[in-house]
Formats: C-alpha cells, structure tokens, sequence
C-alpha cells in the first residue's frame, strides 16, 4: 500500500487529536462525591477529652481532619457511618496515615471518654474518640454548624439523640472542605480522600 | 461423565438459587427475607453497652393488611425504632407498630424502621443466627432465625 504525503498529514492530526483526549481523560480532576465547600472555610480550633489525653483540632494540622458527630447508644445511623468510614480508609492503605477521623459524642449525659475509645477503635484502632462537657459540646457543635438534641427518657431512661449525620471534612490546613451526606458508600469516600490528599 | 458433571453443576446452581430465594420465616402469610443483626464493629462491639439495630423485609402475602406491634428476644431489650433523616439532621423514635399492606413488603432497613436492641445479656457472634420473635395482630406470632453479621 502506498501512503501520500497528504495521508500522512491525516495520520498525523488524529494522532495528536487522540493523545488529546487521552491526557485530557486522565489527567482531568475526578469530582468530589461530597459537597464541595468553596473556598475553603477556615474553622475554629476545639479542644476536647479522649480516653489518654486533651485533644485539640490543632493537634492534627497537616492531616486531613474527618469529624463525624453522634453518639454511642446510636444503632443506626452512628455505627454505619462508622463502618463505611472504616471501609474507605482501608481502602486507601498506607495513605489513611495522613487522614484523622474524629469521632465527636453529643451525648454529654452518658457517653464517657473511655467508652468513646472502646467504641471508636473497634471499627479502627486509629480512630479517637471525643467528648467534652455540655458547655464544650454545645460550642463545638455551634461553631461547626452541628445541630442535636437529647430527647426525653423513656420509661427504661433510655433516650435517642437527634443530630446532624452529615460528615464534615477539614483539609490539611483545618479548613471546611467537603462534607458528606450519611449516606455515601465508602468507595465514594475512599476517592474523594485520595483526591483531596493530592492538595498541599 | 461431562454430562454428569455437567447436570451436577446446574443442580448445585439451581439448589443454591433456591435456598437463597427461601424465607428466614413463614407463616400465616407472613414471609420475612434478609434478616440480620447488624455488628458494624464486629464481634467487638459485644460488651460496650450500646445499642445494635436487625433490618428484614416483611412481606404480607395474604389478601388483608397486618401490623407487627411487637418484638422480643432472650439476650437483651428489644423494640420498634424508626429513624427519620429530615434536612441532614437524623432522628430516631420509639414506634407502636409498623402496618404491613395486604400483599406489601415494608422494609426495616438503616434510616427507617428496625428493631432496636438494648442492654443486651449475651454475646453477639458474626455468624452466629439468634432468634427474634415478631408479633403481628392477625399472623400472630413468628420466630426467626436472623443472621448476626456486620455488613
């Protein structure tokens, strides 16, 4: 077969054509499953109680920061969200050293920091645990925009905790960045962590 | 001996299809399908004093509507919850009872209905089935053997 300069010239464009659209394809940012917050809100620093030791926002600058609020006598919603971000952080390996959940009990009344370390490590040992009196719960929850309540005891003085399920995630400078909705699967999580730790 | 093979394999498929089609539970109309005990932490949840939440499908097949209004099992408190996400905000409420339509299946599934548990006496094994007994106005009552998993 014999190939004219012109064919060539053909050959030539939808080579560069493809390749364009290759690098574009794969080189392009995959969007956030979560809501994206722009820019960025710079939020205030809380200090609160785990299990060993006082533990403030700022401890964790240069990693990106998951907060999850609820409650330990949660059977619901709490321990799922849990589960799924366990599952997502297992999933990116060796990169969940740079990601910090933070497990934020509303539940002033009962939850304690050494059962919020028992339960937060038992969907991962990297997990902590935070409560703090009402007074710091109620500026915590206030200044991140959480809302809750603790409803009226039943007969057994068992009450539930209505609160906000969203997941709140803090870039590596404390920043608000992304939060997701209670009901986001843990390969969407996994991604958008991934993405979000490519950011200085 | 291929065809033997062969016919043996589409058995075990067939078999395995219809055990996975076949209820948890069955009676009076009732059918109750996919019913765990969820440990979202595993085994080590067992022991922390909080609360675990069973998720099934209740289907009524018979031609007139029923209502579970009750549950109980013997390792712990057990009631009727529903969960309610309203805005981002969730909340979650002790109910009476769930209405099962004449030939409906009413799901009790995470952010919704479900049976709670609650100061729970005996240890939860992954694996491990324990039973629940359901009671319905008209069904009356049906135990079932539910499934302790943590997905």
């Amino acid at each position: 077969m014999r190939v004219n300069r012109r064919d060539l010239w053909v050959i030539l464009v939808l080579t560069i054509v493809v390749a364009g659209m290759a690098t574009y394809m794969f080189s392009r940012p995959i969007p956030f499953n979560g809501a994206v917050i722009t820019p960025p809100k710079p939020m205030p620093n809380f200090t609160l109680q785990s299990a060993q030791r006082v533990i403030s926002l700022n401890d964790f600058r240069g990693k990106l920061v998951v907060l999850y609020f609820g409650y330990t006598n949660c059977p619901d919603i709490c321990p799922l969200t849990l589960a799924n971000l366990r599952q997502a952080m297992d999933r990116i390996g060796d990169k969940a050293k740079d990601v910090q959940v933070l497990f934020i009990s509303v539940d002033w009344k009962r939850d304690t920091p050494e059962k919020l370390a028992s339960y937060a490590s038992v969907f991962r040992p990297d997990f902590i645990g935070l409560i703090g009196t009402q007074e710091q719960i109620d500026k915590t929850t206030k200044d991140y925009g959480i809302f809750y309540l603790l409803n009226i005891a039943d007969k057994n003085g068992y009450y539930s905790v209505d609160h906000t399920a969203s997941v709140l995630v803090l870039n590596r400078k404390g920043e608000l960045t992304l939060t997701w909705p209670n009901n986001i699967r843990p390969d969407q999580i996994a991604s958008d962590l991934t993405q979000l730790l490519k950011q200085k | 001996m291929k065809k033997v093979v062969l016919f043996m394999f589409i058995l075990a498929v067939l078999l395995t299809a219809c055990a996975s089609a076949a209820p948890d539970a069955s009676q009076n109309g009732i059918e109750i399908t996919g019913a765990r005990v969820l440990l979202p932490g595993g085994d080590a949840m067992n022991g922390m004093d909080s609360t675990l939440a069973a998720f099934m499908t209740i289907k009524n097949t018979s031609a007139a509507a029923d209502r579970l209004t009750g549950v109980s099992v013997d390792f712990g408190e057990a009631s009727l919850h529903e969960t309610k996400i309203e805005g981002d905000v969730m909340k979650m409420d002790a109910i009476l009872g769930v209405d099962i339509p004449a030939g409906q299946m009413v799901e009790l599934r995470s952010g919704s209905y479900h049976i709670m548990f609650m100061n729970i006496t005996k240890e939860l094994k992954v694996g491990n089935s324990v039973n629940i007994l359901l009671n319905f106005e008209k069904a009356g009552k049906v135990t079932v053997p539910v499934k302790v998993t943590d997905k």
